[in-house]
């Protein structure tokens, strides 16, 4: 049980980190700054994308 | 129980009034007479469809809806010099951004308290539906981080003033919005699931992007050390 909330909280860590990462990118395209902008949002990405990979339907558990 | 007629005007005239006030007012009084008219009409049509609703619903629906749209639009297209991105005020474009989807909500119908939805004479009668599970502890938060993650990367795109990039802006805000609400759902529901430990398959399903997103971030941090 302990795993699967470690799991659970990296799971909203990382949704939380996109959400930032996000944030930055959009503000990198407001303060002119384009190659942070691009860094930032693929960081946002791939971190979004690794938050409900994580939480994916594990084997025995339904 | 019944909301009072009073109650049920302001709620789709409050909003409908304040985003008529941020983004249809300021550009109409700018502009000639004809984006004023329009812009007059909008007000009216708004006033009159919110009465009438509380009366006659269809008709109330259609004048302040689909007339109040149409004169706001017709004033946008006269005022169109006004309303360019250079132009724009950020907070009155932000605020007006949230009184259209304010408006949207002040239109929109919710089940009155205490009702059931099978006594509606319109119901169609069948086995009630029993729910099939129950949400997770804390599902509602996870989901309001994604909102709010949401919220602030679309408000963000405002901040763009240069006109290509502002474009670029509000549709990858936009993206990025849906797909923080859809994962945050995504982890609000799937939380807890009640297994000891993930598989090495979605372990493994999650590491790779997980990975380049790490090594980004040290790439980031090491060209920022030695810029």
């Amino acid at each position: 049980m302990a795993g699967a909330r470690i799991v659970d909280f990296v799971s909203i860590l990382l949704l939380v980190g996109s959400a930032l990462a996000f944030f930055a990118g959009v503000g990198a395209l407001a303060e002119r700054n384009d190659l942070a902008a691009l860094y930032w949002l693929v960081v946002g990405g791939l971190t979004l994308r690794a938050a409900t990979e994580v939480l994916r339907p594990r084997a025995g558990s339904r | 129980m019944r909301a009072s007629a009073g109650f049920r005007i302001l709620v789709p005239l409050l909003p409908g009034l304040y985003a008529w006030l941020s983004t249809v007012m300021f550009p109409a009084l700018r502009s000639g007479w004809p984006a004023r008219v329009t812009a007059l009409a909008a007000l009216l049509l708004l006033v009159a469809g919110t009465v009438m609703g509380t009366r006659v619903e269809r008709v109330g629906r259609i004048l302040g809806v689909w007339g109040f749209l149409t004169a706001c639009i017709a004033t946008w297209l006269l005022a169109a010099d006004q309303l360019a991105v250079e132009r724009l005020d950020i907070v009155r474009a932000a605020s007006g951004a949230i009184g259209w989807a304010l408006f949207a909500f002040g239109w929109g119908n919710v089940r009155a308290p205490g009702a059931v939805p099978e006594e509606d004479p319109r119901a169609i009668a069948g086995a009630p539906l029993e729910r099939r599970g129950e949400m997770p502890p804390g599902a509602a938060g996870v989901a309001a981080v994604g909102v709010l993650g949401a919220l602030a990367v679309v408000l963000s795109a405002w901040r763009v003033r240069r006109e290509d990039h502002a474009l670029f802006a509000h549709a990858v805000a936009f993206v990025a919005a849906v797909a923080l609400v859809s994962a945050a759902a995504h982890i609000a529901v799937e939380r807890g699931k009640g297994v000891a430990a993930p598989s090495g398959r979605s372990l493994a399903a999650a590491s790779l992007p997980l990975t380049l997103a790490i090594m980004l971030l040290v790439i980031g941090m090491m060209w920022l050390v030695l810029r």
